[in-house]
């Protein structure tokens, strides 16, 4: 094996002969073109403006203005050459070209039909170069920025919710900064990150959910800090099979964010603008229980005093939310130079009374060509956020405005009294104190750039290097002021945590096309990465604060401070050769060999193969025509590759270290209670992919089918010792989790009339995650921060729910304490079915199972999404999308504690103190967390715009946009908490579908402007 | 547009200027740790082992002593009453079949204590390796012996058998606890010869050494008097009761020995009886042998109406060793070597006035005493309790249970003087809650050595 030495010398070496190599090849000789023309909608000759033009082969190219038209310069040998024009949902059109003497070369208008099929799209992630569909062994789904951009929402990630097939996004919160997690089929690892590797624009970015402050499920996950808008296109490759190229890293998959470039041409100054409006869907009921004579009850039962009322907090709590975003970006060439440069404003309040988000953009991107072989690009992108928070509380907290809410009692009139303080409730905090005193925020400055060289020194030959730099510090405080009625915090609270996150890839790739037999074209790749990143945090938080000031400094009691720093470092190389046979037969392998610093010397080197091929049956003779008329494209592909997960272990877990404790005085240390191991392995992913992709009706249907099967082995788990080893706990590579899927994606042209076009896309997942390999007596492995109700099961799916359950007799009938066989009726209750609740030896409240067991799975059994698009004459247009998932669990806490006779702020404790449900009923089904598992089922219609398009004349601008669009306006299901989606876990791997006091989801509605000059 | 070649020319080198260092700066597969130091770094060098021989006594005097005593043994022998319904506190209280073998109290007796076992024996191991002074040796492996027999101590007071060493193995043997108490004052014995052999340093005495000492005695005398004092307890509850004799007499009671805390290292019985208040101290001491007049009761506590929450038992304010986060705790009250005596004399069948007369030393102690516990009690003639052996042996409970309010020896004195207990169903609120703890489950389901569980 290479030591460390010699490697870094081989990556100088080989830096330095691609200078040597640019700085040596003369350049040929080269005549300025300009060449220009017209792209139309062949069904109403309409201009199409966005079109992408390229010559073939070459960087130059640009996109169509507004009317159609384009113009763009190219430096050129003279000579034969093709130019491509493709466009998202139409037929790629390509055009021989001859260059000669003439310099100004004019093309016939191009005219696109609309497909529904893609074969001809060009994708590159997980490929390393362009390539066409077609060519490819594995799904990759992408998705262009008309499709992103016409809903408001603050990320990226929550625009992509419910359009890809076998990529599940939740927002768990309906905080305006809240989180949104991403998942591309299914979990595969316990104790990691489940989300995948992002690359924008080369560059790796971190899309981590730093937990600085406790906030309770609302954690911002960092891809919020780029600006949707700035967006042009995203690809995802959703497992080992596609993304083994990016080894140890692509257990998850691997998204990548393609962001707008400058085109050749006129300026374009665009300037877009919009008001948006959130409002809560549904509230919870809460206990207004009254007796017959009106007088509201307490929880004991009896009347409360005289004055006293049952309060409904929500109505403090949540308020209509406003928000702007306002955007401007202005693009275009100057001689060789080609730039794109934007700034944005979003500001939201949130639906929690007091919560706000504010975020301010800035991107540049500059592209020149130094000479027909050379283009350099640099970007950089600056972000700012900040964030006023308003605490849930969740599961470790006691301060939070729905804690507050939901442990209740509702009996005391929250508001300010006559002294201008805050009653104190009883059990937690009073929400309004928790909204109005405490103050709590974080704020996020980011800066991520990237230099790219791509050149072309031969023919065939391409080199391409990417520095990408992507850092970021975020800043938490929390500040409690003295006197508040929250239970431990009367003397006030600080806390303050920074995170100081650096990261960078270094990437070189090679690659070498050439024909080498008649019909035979060979594609080969070389490349090499170098990842680096640091992570490092800093926090101080204090109690007893000094009347007025806020920060720690002034805390007397209870400081504590801590720092961690937590480096890693990533080495790749990757060969990778391609052949196709005929345009019809298309076989790629790729090896990748690749080291990591969190894993000992021994084992941190791994190697990530990938084999994938296609088969375009329909290329062949023996597709007659008569077929060609019905299915007029049919490919086969399949695929199998490994790759690794790396973010199970973190930058030091390997070793035992010892911790600093000092005693009378003098420096101590202490080991840790779990002891290291140093032998763990990556985890490693096995995926195997079979497909289809075909189309009918002269590509008017165009059908993606995809099998997959992932398993990924030596899963990284914490287990137990026996404390007689002086430890606790230990690292182990363990058990295996298995994903199995499938996924199809159906996109029509349902109706193309001159004054009317109408296309829709269904998509269907489904997935079966099941854990194996725990080892010890239960196989099970309870999952951290879940209250111990979500685990790692043998045979059962990652985070599935684990609890008390109903006592069922010997006919798996639900029983009461007496025994009595009960039936669940339709509003959800437990009554017994052939006696009388509360009679002698019916106490009709249900009774819980000796044994604690799996009680639910929160993940769905498959999900559904359709979206339909309409265009209406040149100026209307249409769109909505539904979608949904089915027969995923969700564990309604907020319920359970909502019932419980000691809090009782729910109507479920109503019922109970009103004599609809026996006396005792929410203490016995307390601890019956199955009671409190609910079908979480849902369609949602998740966006509706329209748009309508002026192309005035005599003023300065060319069009102008009108949009008016929706967000989560309803929603279809039977679950009694505020929305299926919530999850108080955030983005943690491993608890999902958690409903604890989670802001829910909110229904959005906007108006906008889009001016383009 | 042709630009010049010198655009390129400089374009490179800027990007080599840039790609060169972020190359460089990365190339680090093996980065150091700069939060912690790892094991081998700890135990490879002079400086990590003197900072693990203070942070063994640091998690022996706070963790350690929170799990075994007040969250532990005190709750089952009823001097500490639960005050909060959290099931594993409850469980405890409940004791007999109630208290599960996943029991998170039980559970952290077992591995705290073998923690400490642990770093003693890394200890042992590598100071001897290590570039150590041979008086900073010395002083270090004394000290890691009598931490190892304290904790083995600890286990051998609360289960019936229990391994005598870690195994990273997993699959430590067992040995009955009479065994693990003799492993204990072999240690003990161990650790007096190698004070006797070489002299402790200067250095260790001030810098590795974190007891506090009382007077003008050094630290070093200090540890010399804990180590006779444990010899003493073990012994006695060995069953070696003249070794147990020769030992109480070599402690100097003159000389107090105390863990001192602070706000980094607090002490546990504050956490729990007051930070937390998760437990609270019962009245009369939480036993009924305790006379009405007995004055230690006023020095451990302060009167209060509370009742206990769940199980409504009469708790009083904390007061003694436990008001401050920062109040000193000792390693043992001088007393006990008295009551050792007593005991020990009483099963050699010495006089029974011999016993008696050293039993009132303690009954009739007005002050000034070490710490201040004073009984302020007539002598046992006056309470017209007869002179026999069994009368006497409940007499030496009594003023155990007193007098060593809370150093964690309620349990096994109770099994040893009190009255037999063995209702699995109902143990009631004034007797033992159990006589041994189930072994951990974390144990059980790890260690194939681990015997069958006692039945009470």
């Amino acid at each position: 094996m290479l030591n460390l030495l010699d490697r870094y010398t081989a990556l100088s070496a080989l830096l330095v002969g691609v200078i040597v190599a640019i700085v040596g090849t003369p350049a040929a000789a080269q005549t300025s073109y300009t060449i220009s023309g017209q792209v139309l909608d062949a069904t109403n000759d309409e201009p199409l403006p966005g079109a992408n033009v390229q010559i073939v082969g070459t960087t130059y190219g640009t996109a169509t203005m507004g009317d159609g038209q384009f113009t763009f310069e190219a430096q050129l040998e003279p000579g034969g050459y093709r130019v491509r024009v493709s466009f998202v949902g139409f037929e790629t059109v390509t055009r021989p070209i001859d260059l000669g003497d003439q310099q100004r070369v004019t093309l016939d208008p191009v005219r696109m039909n609309v497909s529904a099929g893609r074969v001809e799209e060009v994708v590159v992630t997980g490929q390393a170069s362009p390539t066409r569909r077609k060519e490819l062994g594995n799904a990759i789904s992408s998705i262009e920025a008309a499709e992103l951009q016409e809903t408001p929402k603050s990320s990226a990630l929550q625009s992509l919710q419910g359009k890809l097939a076998g990529v599940r996004i939740q927002q768990s919160s309906g905080d305006p900064a809240g989180g949104t997690d991403i998942r591309l089929r299914g979990t595969g690892t316990v104790l990691g990150a489940a989300g995948p590797l992002i690359v924008l624009d080369g560059v790796i970015v971190s899309n981590d959910s730093p937990e600085l402050i406790q906030i309770g499920g609302t954690t911002q996950n960092r891809l919020l800090d780029i600006n949707p808008n700035d967006i042009a296109r995203i690809e995802v490759v959703k497992g080992a099979a596609a993304a083994a190229l990016y080894g140890s890293r692509a257990n998850n998959g691997v998204m990548q964010i393609f962001t707008k470039t400058g085109e050749t041409g006129e300026t374009q100054v665009t300037y877009s603008t919009r008001i948006e409006t959130q409002a809560i869907r549904n509230t919870l009921d809460v206990n207004m229980a009254q007796n017959d004579q009106g007088q509201f009850l307490g929880n004991d039962g009896s009347p409360l005093p005289d004055g006293q009322r049952r309060w409904d907090y929500q109505d403090f709590i949540f308020d209509r939310a406003y928000g702007t975003d306002q955007y401007l970006s202005v693009s275009g060439s100057s001689g060789d130079t080609r730039f794109f440069t934007s700034g944005g404003y979003f500001g939201t309040q949130g639906i929690v009374d007091e919560s706000s988000f504010r975020r301010y953009n800035g991107t540049a991107r500059l592209e020149h060509t130094l000479n027909d072989w050379v283009n350099v690009t640099a970007g950089a992108r600056y972000a700012f956020s900040e964030s006023a928070d308003v605490p849930n509380g969740g599961l470790n907290t006691l301060y939070g405005a729905m804690t507050g809410f939901i442990f209740g009692p509702n009996t005391t009139d929250p508001r300010k009294n006559d002294l201008g303080e805050f009653p104190d409730i009883g059990t937690f905090s009073n929400p309004i104190e928790v909204q109005s005193r405490f103050d709590f925020g974080q704020e996020t400055s980011r800066f991520i750039g990237d230099l790219q060289v791509n050149m072309t020194p031969l023919d065939g030959l391409s080199i391409d290097y990417v520095i990408g730099l992507d850092t970021y510090e975020q800043t938490g405080t929390a500040f409690i002021p003295r006197g508040v009625g929250t239970n431990g915090f009367e003397t006030g609270f600080s806390r303050r945590a920074e995170l100081s996150n650096l990261q960078y890839n270094s990437d070189l790739n090679i690659r070498y096309e050439t024909t080498i037999a008649e019909g035979v074209r060979s594609t080969s790749l070389i490349g090499g990465t170098v990842q680096y990143s640091s992570q490092e945090t800093f926090n101080a938080q204090s109690q007893d604060l000094p009347p007025i000031a806020e920060t720690v400094g002034g805390g007397t009691s209870s400081r504590e401070f801590g720092e961690f720093r937590s480096p890693l470092t990533v080495y790749g190389v990757f060969g990778q050769q391609s052949f196709g046979v005929a345009d019809r037969l298309f076989v790629t392998g790729a090896l990748r060999l690749d080291a990591s610093s969190s894993f000992g010397e021994e084992d941190r080197w791994q190697l990530y193969p990938k084999v994938s091929a296609s088969y375009v049956l329909s290329e062949y003779d023996f597709w007659s025509n008569a077929l060609r008329s019905i299915i007029p494209s049919f490919k086969l592909r399949g695929s199998v590759g490994w790759s690794g997960g790396l973010t199970s272990i973190g930058a030091f877990d390997r070793f035992t270290v010892y911790n600093s404790q000092p005693f009378a005085g003098n420096p101590g240390l202490q080991p840790s209670d779990q002891r290291g191991a140093e032998g763990v392995v990556p985890e490693r992913q096995r995926e195997i992919e079979l497909g289809t992709d075909f189309s009918l009706f002269s590509e008017r249907v165009a059908i993606e089918f995809t099998y997959y099967n992932q398993q990924t082995n030596d899963l990284l788990l914490t287990q137990s010792l026996a404390p007689t080893t002086g430890f606790d706990t230990r690292l182990g590579n363990v058990g295996t989790v298995e994903n199995n899927g499938i996924e199809l994606r159906v996109r029509g042209v349902a109706l193309d009339r001159e004054n009317f076009r109408w296309v829709s896309t269904a998509t269907y997942s489904r997935n079966r995650n099941e854990v194996s390999g725990i080892p010890g007596e239960t196989g099970r492995v309870v999952i951290p921060s879940s209250f111990g109700v979500s685990v790692a099961e043998n045979g059962e799916p990652i985070g599935s729910f684990f609890g008390g359950a109903f006592k069922r007799n010997e006919n798996g009938r639900v029983v009461d304490t007496d025994g009595n066989v009960m039936g669940e009726d339709d509003d959800g209750y437990w009554r017994p079915a052939n006696c009388t609740a509360g009679e002698s030896g019916c106490s009709g409240i249900p009774a819980r199972a000796a044994e604690d067991q799996i009680i639910g799975n929160p993940q769905p059994d498959f999900s559904l999404a359709w979206i339909n698009q309409f265009q209406i004459g040149d100026n209307l247009r249409f769109r909505f999308q539904l979608d949904g998932e089915f027969g995923q669990d969700v564990f309604n806490f907020t319920r359970r504690i909502g019932a419980f006779p000691p809090f009782g702020t729910l109507e479920d404790y109503e019922r109970e103190l009103e004599g609809n449900l026996p006396d005792g009923y929410g203490f016995g089904v307390f601890n019956i967390f199955e009671n409190w598992i609910e079908d979480g089922s849902y369609v949602k219609l998740r966006e509706v715009a329209v748009s309508y398009t002026i192309r005035p004349n005599g003023l300065p601008f060319q069009s102008v946009q009108f949009s008016a669009a929706g967000r989560n306006l309803f929603s279809i299901d039977d679950y009694s908490g505020y929305d299926p989606e919530v999850n108080i876990g955030g983005q943690r791997t491993g608890v999902r579908g958690f409903d604890f006091v989670v802001p829910p989801v909110p229904r959005t509605f906007s108006l906008g402007a889009t001016l383009t000059f | 547009m042709f630009r010049p070649t010198s655009l390129p020319r400089s374009l490179i080198s800027v990007l080599v200027v840039l790609a060169l260092p972020l190359v460089t700066a990365s190339c680090d597969l093996s980065p150091t740790n700069e939060n912690n130091p790892t094991e081998d770094q700890t135990l490879s060098s002079a400086e990590g082992v003197r900072a693990l021989a203070v942070g063994m006594q640091e998690f022996y005097a706070t963790d350690v002593l929170n799990a075994t005593i007040p969250r532990g043994g005190a709750i089952t022998s009823r001097e500490i009453a639960i005050n909060n319904t959290f099931s594993n506190l409850v469980e405890m209280e409940a004791g007999g079949d109630d208290l599960s073998t996943s029991n998170a109290n039980v559970e952290a007796i077992w591995s705290d204590n073998y923690r400490v076992v642990r770093m003693a024996e890394d200890l042992i191991e590598n100071a001897p390796q290590v570039n150590l002074s041979a008086g900073t040796q010395s002083g270090i492996i004394a000290t890691a012996r009598v931490f190892k027999a304290l904790s083995l101590g600890n286990i051998a007071l609360a289960f019936e058998q229990a391994p005598t060493t870690t195994d990273l193995s997993g699959s430590a043997p067992f040995e009955p606890r009479q065994e693990v108490l003799q492993e204990a004052t072999t240690l003990l014995n161990d650790a007096l010869s190698t004070l006797n052999n070489t002299a402790p340093s200067e250095d260790f005495a001030s810098g590795i050494l974190s007891v506090s000492v009382s007077g003008n005695a050094s630290p070093v005398e200090g540890l010399r008097n804990t180590i006779h004092a444990y010899r003493a307890r073990f012994n006695l509850l060995a069953g070696n009761d003249q070794a147990a004799i020769d030992a109480a007499n070599q402690v100097d009671p003159a000389v107090q020995v105390t863990f001192s805390y602070n706000d980094q290292s607090q002490n546990p019985y504050w956490q729990e009886l007051v930070q937390s208040g998760d437990l609270a101290l019962r009245d009369s001491l939480g036993s009924n042998l305790i006379e009405p007049g007995d004055a230690r009761i006023d020095f451990f506590t302060d009167p209060s109406d509370a009742t206990s929450t769940p199980n409504g038992l009469g708790i009083e304010a904390p007061d003694g060793f436990f008001t401050t986060a920062s109040t000193p705790a000792p390693l043992f009250v001088p007393d006990e070597m008295t009551l050792i005596r007593a005991e020990a004399m009483l099963n050699q069948d010495a006089p029974l006035s011999e016993v008696e007369s050293a039993i009132d030393s303690v009954r009739t102690d007005l002050g000034p005493s070490p710490f201040g516990i004073e009984a302020g009690l007539p002598p046992y003639s006056e309470t017209g309790r007869p002179m026999t052996e069994a009368s006497l042996q409940t007499e030496i409970l009594r003023q155990r249970r007193a007098e060593l309010y809370l150093q964690g020896l309620a349990l096994a004195d109770s099994r040893r003087l009190g009255p037999e207990v063995s209702d699995r169903d109902n143990p009631s609120f004034s007797e033992r809650a159990r006589n041994f703890y189930p072994y951990p489950d974390q144990e059980s389901r790890n260690n194939p050595n681990t015997p069958e569980n006692p039945d009470f």
